[in-house]
């Protein structure tokens, strides 16, 4: 076998090995909503926070999967003076059926992973917290990013 | 020949492995925001206050002191003010709502009346409170024994 038929046998097997790859034809995608709460009131500052019930993901894949969440934005942004800038991590989420909560952060950070494959939907529960001293009259928020990968 | 071969098939193996569907998951943006308009908070505690005031305050002309705490959060500036809900008790007589003196924390009493009057202002807070003192002149001609008068006084926390 000459150089010339080693090479091309080496790009085919490559080749076939990225085609039969799942991660290559991987089928997925994934469906979420604008969140919109407040304005803010009286009790949800005595509560020290804003709770964000059981938004829906929504994802299909036929390989075995894994959803992640990062922040676009580096902070939850200014107050209507500009003399306050909300931190990111006054954002925290965690699936519903769970305990822990997760600041939000810029790096992807994993919400969930299946073996399963089909669609199908998981809920996550989003808390916005507030402090008297400090949230002063503003719009807040940050873009999140929710993306479906295969597993690898 | 060989040359191209050379060029062509690692430049097919990158393509591949640089290939969108190859690695990069899908993904989706929710964009969360929240309003955070000004707030203001006061509660008064005790809700209420019972005066029962015994021979000694009748002949006195006052009843005892009594004191409540406006409780006050805010996210921003703030004006507490005082004011009586009627002009009258509600009762047996026409008990005017100038028979109830307060005053702020030890300061110099002043009659109720029905408009608003300053009793405190600030800013951002969580929680301060204002002990507030009242207390009752009593008429001894007028205010029977054994009779009830009821009163509201209004607490509320405004923009400056």
């Amino acid at each position: 076998m000459n150089t010339e038929h080693r090479r091309i046998r080496f790009f085919l097997i490559a080749l076939a090995i990225l085609l039969l790859s799942p991660t290559a034809w991987a089928g997925q995608s994934i469906s979420v909503n604008d969140i919109n709460v407040g304005p803010a009131t009286a009790d949800d500052f005595v509560a020290g926070q804003i709770y964000i019930h059981a938004q829906p993901i929504f994802w299909q894949s036929d390989v075995p999967w894994r959803i992640t969440v990062r922040s676009v934005n580096p902070n939850l942004g200014a107050s209507d003076d500009g003399t306050y800038i909300k931190p990111l991590s006054d954002l925290m989420w965690k699936l519903s059926d769970d305990v822990t909560w997760t600041p939000v952060t810029q790096e992807e950070d994993e919400v969930d992973y299946g073996a399963d494959t089909g669609d199908g939907v998981i809920y996550v529960d989003f808390v916005l917290t507030l402090d008297w001293l400090k949230d002063i009259a503003g719009n807040y928020g940050a873009e999140l990013v929710f993306t479906i990968g295969a597993v690898e | 020949m060989t040359r191209i071969h050379n060029l062509l098939i690692p430049a097919i193996i990158i393509l591949l492995l640089c290939c969108p569907a190859a690695y990069a998951g899908e993904d989706d943006d929710s964009d969360l925001s929240m309003r955070v308009p000004d707030v203001r908070l006061v509660n008064v505690e005790p809700g209420s206050i019972n005066f029962a005031p015994d021979m000694t305050d009748m002949i006195n002309g006052w009843t005892k002191t009594e004191e409540i705490t406006a409780v006050v959060s805010a996210n921003t500036n703030w004006v507490l003010t005082i004011k009586g809900s009627e002009e009258y008790w509600e009762g047996p007589w026409q008990k005017p709502v100038s028979d109830i003196y307060w005053n702020l924390a030890g300061g110099e009493y002043q009659p109720l009346t029905t408009q608003s009057t300053e009793v405190a202002s600030g800013g951002k807070c969580n929680g301060s409170g204002y002990p507030i003192h009242m207390k009752v002149e009593l008429d001894l001609s007028q205010d029977a024994p054994g009779e009830y008068y009821y009163y509201v006084i209004i607490f509320e926390l405004t923009s400056p």
